[in-house]
Parts: C-alpha cells; structure tokens; sequence
C-alpha cells in the first residue's frame, strides 16, 4: 500500500508542479504544400531535446517553464522547422513545413529519428506510404496489407495473401481500423488483394504489443490506418492504370486553407475487357471488385474541426450456365462511415468525438431450374468514442475516454424456394451485442531515463442471444447475467534509456476479445462468419509480455532492436473435428465449435535504414505458436497452422537517379503446418483413414524474391508520372499454396480400379503463382 | 509421406448369450498401392496370443481363428453351440489382450444392462411405404429411453428374409448394417429420459449391388422391400427383417459417430479431417460390449412386431 501511495504522489506532483511558473505552446502541424495534419511530427526543445510528437489530428501542446527557447519541428521527408520563442504567456503555434531533399534529411532529422529510443511504444512500426508505393506489387496492385506482413512478428496468411498474422494471434484477432472504422474482411479478390487503395491513403501504423489502453477489443494486434484529408490548398489528383485495375483519386480545396476533400476509386476491369469475346451466353459471367473512399473535413474554428469519411467496396461474381438452368451471384464486401469532432478545450486538452458504422456483408445466391437457395451473413456495428488527451505539462502525456459498441450479427441464414413452395426460415437468425468500453493511460516522464506508460481498460460485453431487438431490450432490463462479461485489462510499458542512443523497453498488457471470427477447413474466406461471445463461446482473453533492446547506430542512421515476446491466450476457438461448412447455418454455430488455449512465443530481429538513397529493412522472426484444446487432437498440444519457426523479410529501397528507383523483397517462410493422411484400415467393410496429428507435418519452405523498377517522367513538374515494372517471383519458386489427395491408376494398361487393384493414394503439391511481370502507370497533377 | 509401421485392427463384440467374435485385420500406409484383393490382403489369421478377460473374477477365454468366418472367437465350427453362454454378462467389463509381432495390443470394454422389460424400451414398430419409390419403405420405432444419464444405443439391421430378383431367392444379409446416419444415439443429444422417442430407421447402404426391378435399384436405394409381383406374374414375399438395438458404452458410441463424421468429411477441403477416437492401445478399431433387443418384423405397413430374446447364433452373431 506505501509503494503505491508514493507512486501516486510523485504523480500528483508531476502533475502540479507548482514551483515554476510554466506556460504551454500548442498548436497544429501541417504539410505546407496540402495543408494536410501530420501525424507523429517530433516537436522539441533543441536544448534539452525534451518534447513531444503530434497526435492523429496534427495537434501537439508542449509545457515548459518561462524562458527563451528554440523549438524544432522534425519529420521525414519535409524541411525542419526552427522557432525561437520568448516564453511568457501561453502561445499558439500552428507550423506548416516544406519538403526537402533527400540528403539534407539525412542530416536534419536525425534527432526526429530518435523517437525509436525515447518513446515507450514497444513492437510498433509506422509503415511510410510512398515507400510502399515504391516497392513490387503483385500484378502491380499496390498492397499495404502485403507490406505489412515484411515486418517481423507478422506472417503471410499465405501465398498471395493480404491476410495475416501477428505473433501467433488468428486473423480475427488484428483489429483494422480505417479512420477509426472497423474493417472486417480487409481483403479483395478471396484475399489476394487489400481493400485499402493506397493513394488514399496518409499514415499506417501498427501495434503488434504493449497495446495503448484506447485500444482494445482484439488480442494480437491494432492495424491503424489513416486516411489523408485532401489538399487544402489547391485541387490536384493522382491515379493510376494496372493490368487488373485502374484507380483515380481527386482531392482539392472546398474553402481553401479551410475545408478540403479526397474522393478515390478503383476498380478491375478483367470482366469488362474479357466481354467482347465471350459468347451472347457467357456475358454476364466474371468476377470484380471495387472500392470507393471518401473524406472531406472543416475547420469549424481555432478549436473545433469535423472530419467525415467513408469506404465502400464490395466483391462480386457472376455466374450464369448457357442453358440458363442455372446461375449464382456471390457478393460481399464492406462499408464504413465516420463522423469525427475535434475540439480542442485549452491548450492542454483535447478532445475526438466519433460516431462509427461498420458494416460487413456476405451473400450467395444460386437458383437451378425452380429452385432458389439464399445464403446471407452480416456483422453490423454502430460505434461511439469519446477520446481525451490531456497534456499537463512535460512529463505526463494522459489519455482517457470511453467506447461504446452496438454489434448486430447475422451468421449464416440460409433460405430457399422449389417453385411455389418457400423454404425461409420464419425468423432471420440474430445476435444482438453491446461492447463497451472505458479507459485511461498516462505516458509518464518518471526519470531522464525511465519513462512509464500505464493505464488500463475496463470492457463489458453482453450478448443478448438469438432474439429480435424488443425482446433484447426486455433481456436488458431483466439484467440476465448468464451472457454478460465484465473485465479489467491493465497495460503497462516502460522504457529505461541506456545512453543516448540505446535503451531497454518492457510491457505487460492483458486484452479480452468479445467477438470472433469461425473459419472452417483452416482457411480464410468470405464466408468466414463473426460470432459474439455468448454462454457458450467464451471471450478470448491474451496476455502479453514483451522485452526489448533498441539501439540506433551512425548518429540515427539506422535503427536496430531485438524484442522478445511471449503470449498466453484462452478460450480461443476451433470447429470441431469432424465440423462441416454446413454446420456453420441458421443458428448451430456454437455446437460446432470448441474452445481451447494456446500460446505463442519468440524473439524478433529489425534493422532499418529509412534515410539516404538506399533505405529497407532486414526483419528476422523465430517463434513457436501452439494450440491446446481438449476436443481436438486427443487434448494434445498441436501446432497452429500458421505457425512458423523461421520467417525471414529482406527490403530494398533505392533512388538510381532522381527518374529511377529500384526496389526489391526477399522472404523466406518455414512450410505451414498441415494434417495430413498417414494410414488407412478397413472397419465394418470399409476403409476408414488415420490422419497424422493435427498439424504435425510441414509443407516446402516458402521464399520469394520480387524486384519492381519505376521510372517517374518530370519528377519536378507538378504534372508527372511514373511507370511501375514489377516482377513477382523472379527465379520463378513454385511456393506449395495448398497440397491435395488423389488415386492414381498405377497400372500400365489403365486398368487400375477398387476390384482390380493397382490404384495409388498420391499428395500433390499446387502452387498459386509463377513468375509474374507486371507494369502500371501512374501519374499525379 | 509418413512410412508407418502397420497397427493391429480390432473388430471385435462381445454380449451375453453369443460367443466372443473378433476380427483382426492390419493397417496399410495410406500412400500404399491399393490392391486387387485389398479386404483378404489385410485379414490377420496367423495371431496365436489373443485373449479376453473378465475384469471381476479374471477369468480368461483363449480365442482361436476361425477358418470359415475369418474371426477369432471360442467357439468350434463344427459345434457352434459348444461355448461359454456365461461368460458374457450384462454389467461386467472385459479386456481384451493380443500380442502379435512383439507388440502387445489391449482393450477394456463393458457390457451395458438394458431396461426389462425390452417390451417397455421399444414401444412400437411400424413400416411406411416411401413415397417417391413405391414398393419400398422405412421403419419408424418408438423407443422410451431411460431417465438415467450415459446411455448409448446403436440400431443395425438385417434381411433374414429376402427375395433377391437375379437369383429368383431367398438370399438374406450375411451381417448386420448400420442404419445410415445416425446409427448411434446418445443421451447427450438432448433425448436423456424422453418417452416415446421416435425415429426413422433407414436399413443403410450395404455395399452390395443389388437386383433391378422396372429400374430401380433395390439395394442400392437402401430401404426395405415390400411384396411385389414380379414379371410374370409370381408374388415376392417381402422382406423379413431383424432389428438390433444395442445398448454400448461411450467408447464405442465415439468410435461410431466418428466413422459417420469420417463417411461425411472424406474429401471434403473445406472440412475438419477427423480420427475414429478407437479404444485400442496399440492398434486401431473397437472392442465392444453390447447389450442387444432383437426384432423380427415384416417390411409391410400394419405390420406386427415381435422381440426375439435369443435369435439363434448365426441370426444374432454377425
């Protein structure tokens, strides 16, 4: 009890400090040339290199005591900034900086480029959009999400894959958020290509430990992305035609220096360019997608700034047999609207205020003759938050706020018709679920050395069962208990500097995760459903330790660290054994699945040059991810399927000439884990099949090199464009993608068959794709 | 691809007032050549070690291979009738132990009680003509189950009578069949101490390729024949059939499910691969205790029942 009361002392001092008299600079920071708020600017007083970085919303407040002082305003890829102040009075700040040159950056931002030693985020990257835009696509798509997966401690969902995972966590458990917005499914194409358009797209930062308490509802990790405002200054746009899509983006000023927008598009063009050469019947066949973004903000006043954003995108396939017996149409896709407020109290406090809808819907429908059958699934959220930072003074950087969520989810109903006869079910299944969520964390200056950052959530959950909404409602009042979780989860994560260019960072963060996400047969797809936690599916609960060593070497040139994790997690769920697609339908997906733990542990090495003409990184992860569950496997621990010994990322980025860059990727993937077929015997007249233990067999390693070289026309003029040539896996590696069974007739004269004999059991291993060239051209006025 | 040694295969049941039979076949690595006679190439007949033991006094019955059904068991062909009717008893466990090949194979099973009267277990019986395929039809039985926990039961069938249309004769099912999907129940599934539960009881497809009349596959469809009038003109007797509804142990009600979970997924990409959760250490299969009511009932509708408490040894064995 005494080393907490000391401990909450030498905060309420911290937080007083009456000795001085201080006075506080705030202000916003933004790109001179768009106008656009920057986020993670490094704002420091040049003496004492104390300071602080710009929030979402481009704001920063820095408290100091009365004095003159000179103030440096540092970011990657614009013109430092240097203000000299005579501090006596509280004072307004707003900066916008100009780009620069690549080698006067080298210089300059060196001390910007500490933030990796100082600040107590632990296993977080911040990705750089232009540098993603530079680097291999495949089929030239520009692709975050695959950018994503380079880093260590995140492994591909697989060859051509934007899926991903993150420390030994499962896909659901990576929270996406676009502006805020939950994205559920954030892949096109059964996962070959992200939903996120990259042109719209300003800053991407991911969490994959140590989570800050305003995060939450998820287990392995926060995908934050943001996306631009649109110029404010002047209209302008930028686009691009690929061999699968074509995208264009247009932003400009609605009242300049005051209120802008950024509409983007893309969309596939394989269906339509295939059309002239089908036949009359085969013309309503093909597969697209597209995808729309939109924001526009305005600035209310010094203090108040309204930001709208939204995405919609949807997936579609058409099929129609010539006979016109039969025909099915599947189409899913996502849809995400935000309403965002900022308004700033005073100089020390500010607060967001949003309102959030998510939508996630999957439909397939197929008719055959007279007959009709409909299979719909939909996870619908309305989302509120209330998000405070309070920066009292130097040492303290406090955010707190509360979430509230409405889920609606639709699993899987199924309905159909024979001519006259309807097979719908009465009622449409739904599952009703409140979240919320309440929060606090303090980024605390302790000591020069030891800086903390604790806090922690407290989350309730209550699912309201297969009803309608009036009779959840009555449920509310009732307060039935038996589907209602209440929840602390605290998090904590310091940093102790070593010397001025290395220190140790450690965290501890406990999460729940109230909703989940049921994939059948180990593989990610569009009919995955989302289930709510319920009496029987428990929340999934992680706990996570992190410990690393960060060091920067040749004057913050490079970035180095080494980080070590380990994660603990419960009530994680699987199908059954035995569990078929169908078993997912109108209501029987909890009978389906089981519940178990699993844990995930390893060590994870960066190193990073992101200045000069050459930048990359080399990112190396050795894990373990294992699974314990009582009804798979005899209740032994298997392997999670995408468990993965090694995985190793190797990125290059380099400037030729002020036309050419060149870029090019290596990785390298231990085989995914797979259960296959070891023996076979004979029961009650027939043959029943022994398959390994779950997992317990490796496909071939996976490695890849891909290199892309572009080539920008008048780089200086406001008009130019650039040409993309990518080449996806160069020496051509045939990656296993999945691996299946078949009999093989082993008898010269093909007479092999089940009477007669002569018939072999053989695996074979596919692979998705070989070399690939592509090229893209982009441009930008 | 795995190279697994073979596994002993244990086919075995016991239950009181029949002879012990169990058969034993052997494992082949599921990437071998499948061959011409693939069900005779596995039949183990060379096992000389194989034994059952009453766990409550340890008395042992010594099994031998019996050259014309191809089981181990205790009795001899040539008198059938000679073996220990009280050694199976409702209500004991028995282990089952076979060393082959320096390997020692074991397995522990139990013999359930069923309710008596079998008169207040099975209800009612009755046959209904199917719709689509006049001429055929299903059994529906009304079962009362018992108000205790734990019980399992399977149901199987067989023809004792049937007029096979190739042959113009009576040519009955050498073994019981499964009823087909849902061969084994379980309290678990929600219908612990109902009354009156009733269910469809589907004969299951055997495997054999069956007769053809005015194009339809008889044996294939799977369901019981009725009388008909053949061709020329002569009535064929409908089927006779005997219903087996056995009372198992949770093992076995496991093992059974699962090979209908296996029948269901085998191919399936999209689906979990499950293992039979077997009860042989050192092997694969089932050693099963069984306590069995016997029904003989006739494939026509208003069709009468009666429940057989000894079928004779042939009728009941396989």
């Amino acid at each position: 009890m005494k080393k907490y009361f000391s401990i909450l002392s030498a905060v309420l001092i911290s937080l007083s400090s009456f000795a001085q008299e201080k006075y506080t600079i705030s202000g916003y920071v933004q790109d001179k040339s768009s106008g656009e708020n920057l986020i993670g600017v490094s704002i420091y007083e040049k003496q004492s290199l104390k300071g602080t970085t710009t929030n979402t919303y481009g704001f920063y407040s820095i408290t100091l005591p009365k004095g003159d002082y000179t103030l440096v305003y540092s970011f990657i890829g614009l013109k430092e900034e240097q203000v000299k102040l005579h501090l006596n009075k509280n004072i307004k700040k707003n900066i916008k900086l100009k780009s620069e040159s690549i080698l006067t950056q080298e210089v300059n931002v060196s001390a910007e480029r500490k933030k990796n030693i100082e600040s107590t985020n632990v296993s977080q990257i911040k990705l750089d959009v232009q540098k993603v835009k530079q680097m291999p696509a495949l089929m030239g798509e520009v692709d975050i999400l695959k950018t994503i997966q380079l880093l260590p401690g995140v492994q591909s969902g697989g060859e051509g894959s934007s899926g991903f995972y993150v420390r030994g966590g499962g896909p659901d458990q990576n929270l996406i958020l676009l502006d805020g917005a939950t994205v559920y499914n954030a892949s096109h194409l059964f996962g070959f290509f992200s939903v996120f358009n990259a042109d719209a797209i300003k800053d991407i930062n991911l969490i994959k430990g140590g989570m800050p308490a305003q995060f939450g509802g998820r287990l392995a990790s926060v995908l934050d992305i943001t996306m631009k405002e649109g110029n404010n200054q002047k209209f302008g746009g930028e686009g691009g035609i690929g061999i699968i899509s074509s995208r264009l983006t247009l932003e400009g000023p609605i009242i300049k220096g005051k209120s802008s927008f950024i509409v983007s598009g893309r969309r596939t063009y394989a269906d339509i360019l295939a059309k002239p050469f089908l036949s009359e019947s085969a013309r309503n066949n093909g597969y697209y997608f597209y995808d729309l973004t939109a924001k526009a903000n305005y600035t209310l006043s010094d203090k108040d700034r309204f930001y709208l954003s939204g995405y919609f995108g949807n997936d579609i396939v058409n099929f129609s047999a010539p006979s016109g017996n039969f025909g099915i149409e599947i189409p899913w896709g996502n849809s995400t609207a935000s309403a965002r407020w900022n308004h700033l109290f005073n100089d020390k406090l500010f607060l967001n205020t949003s309102v959030i809808f998510s939508d996630y819907s999957f439909e397939m429908g197929a008719t055959q003759q007279q007959f009709e059958f409909k299979l719909s699934s939909k996870v619908e959220d309305w989302n509120t938050k209330l998000d405070f930072t309070y920066l009292p003074n130097q040492r303290h950087n406090i955010r707190f706020g509360g979430q509230y969520i409405y889920h609606n989810f639709m699993p899987a109903s199924i309905s159909g018709s024979s001519g006259d006869v309807d097979f719908s079910p009465e009622t449409v299944f739904k599952q009703y679920s409140n979240e919320a969520a309440l929060y606090f964390a303090d980024d605390f200056e302790l000591t020069d050395d030891l800086k903390v950052n604790f806090g922690g959530r407290y989350t309730a959950f209550t699912h309201a069962g297969e009803i309608t909404f009036k009779q959840m409602l009555i449920n509310e009042f009732k307060l039935d208990t038996d589907n209602q979780y209440r929840n602390f989860e605290p998090r904590i994560s310091a940093r102790y500097k070593l010397d001025y260019t290395s220190s140790i960072k450690g965290s501890y963060s406990k999460n729940y995760q109230y909703i989940h996400l049921a994939s059948i047969g180990g593989m990610s797809m569009p009919t995955d459903l989302w289930l709510p936690s319920s009496e029987k599916l428990k929340p999934t609960e992680g706990v996570q330790y992190t410990l690393g060593y960060f060091k920067n070497l040749n004057n913050n040139m490079f970035e180095t660290s080494v980080e070590a994790y380990y994660k603990d997690m419960k009530n994680l769920i699987e199908y059954k054994e035995g569990a078929l697609p169908e078993d997912n339908a109108n209501g029987r997906q909890d009978d389906a699945l089981t519940l178990g733990d699993g844990n995930s542990y390893g060590v994870e090495l960066f190193f990073k040059k992101a200045l000069g003409k050459t930048t990359g990184w080399v990112g190396y992860t050795h894990s373990y991810t294992n699974r314990i569950f009582p009804e798979i496997n005899n209740g032994e621990q298997f392997s999670a399927k995408y468990d993965r010994r090694h995985d190793l990322s190797v990125v290059v980025n380099h400037d030729l000439s002020k036309r050419w860059t060149a870029s090019a990727v290596f990785v390298y993937a231990t085989g995914s884990a797979i259960t296959i077929p070891t023996e076979r015997y004979i029961i009650d007249g027939n043959i029943y099949t022994q398959f390994s233990g779950k997992n317990e067999f490796r496909m071939e390693p996976y490695h890849r090199a891909d290199v892309s070289f572009n080539y920008t026309k008048n780089p200086d003029k406001k008009y130019h464009s650039t040409w993309n040539f990518s080449v996806y896996n160069v020496y051509n590696r045939k990656n296993p993608y999945f691996i299946y069974l078949d009999i093989e007739d082993t008898t010269t004269d093909g007479s092999g068959g089940l009477e007669t004999g002569g018939l072999q059991a053989k695996a074979y291993q596919t692979s998705l794709f070989p070399i690939l060239p592509s090229i893209s051209w982009n441009f930008k006025f | 691809m795995p190279d697994n040694k073979a596994k002993v295969v244990v086919e075995g049941y016991i239950q009181p007032n029949y002879p012990i039979v169990i058969q034993l076949t052997s494992s082949k690595g599921y990437f071998d050549e499948i061959t011409e006679n693939e069900l005779m190439d596995v039949f183990l007949s060379d096992v000389t070690d194989i034994k059952v033991i009453r766990n409550s006094d340890k008395e042992v019955k010594n099994l031998v291979f019996n050259e014309i059904f191809r089981v181990y068991s205790e009795f001899d062909i040539n008198s059938p009738l000679l073996f220990d009717s009280t050694f199976a008893q409702f209500g004991e466990s028995y282990s089952l132990e076979i060393i082959y090949n320096g390997d020692t194979i074991t397995a522990n099973t139990n013999i359930p009680y069923i309710e008596t009267p079998a008169e207040q277990v099975i209800d009612s019986v009755w046959f209904v003509e199917d719709e689509l395929y006049p001429g055929f039809g299903d059994f529906y039985f009304s079962y009362n189950d018992p108000d205790t926990m734990g019980n399992n039961i399977m149901l199987e069938s067989k023809r004792v009578y049937h007029y096979n249309l190739d042959s113009e004769k009576n040519i009955p099912d050498w073994k019981f069949v499964k009823a087909q999907w849902g061969a084994v129940r379980n309290d678990f599934e929600g219908f612990n101490g109902l009354k009156h539960f009733e269910t469809y009881f589907d004969r299951g497809i055997d495997g054999v390729s069956g007769a053809t009349s005015e194009g339809k596959r008889r044996e294939e469809f799977g369901n019981f024949n009725m009388s008909s009038i053949d061709s020329i003109g002569n009535t064929i007797p409908a089927d006779t059939v005997l219903i087996r509804l056995s009372m198992i142990d949770e093992a076995s009600f496991n093992f059974w499910r699962d090979t209908e979970y296996q029948e269901q997924t085998n191919g399936n990409p999209f689906a979990e691969p499950i293992n039979l959760s077997h009860n042989i250490n050192g092997g694969f299969g089932i050693w099963e205790g069984k306590g069995s009511i016997y029904i003989k009932v006739i494939a026509q509708e208003d069709t009468s029942f009666t429940i057989r408490h000894n079928p004779e040894i042939f009728e009941a064995l396989f």
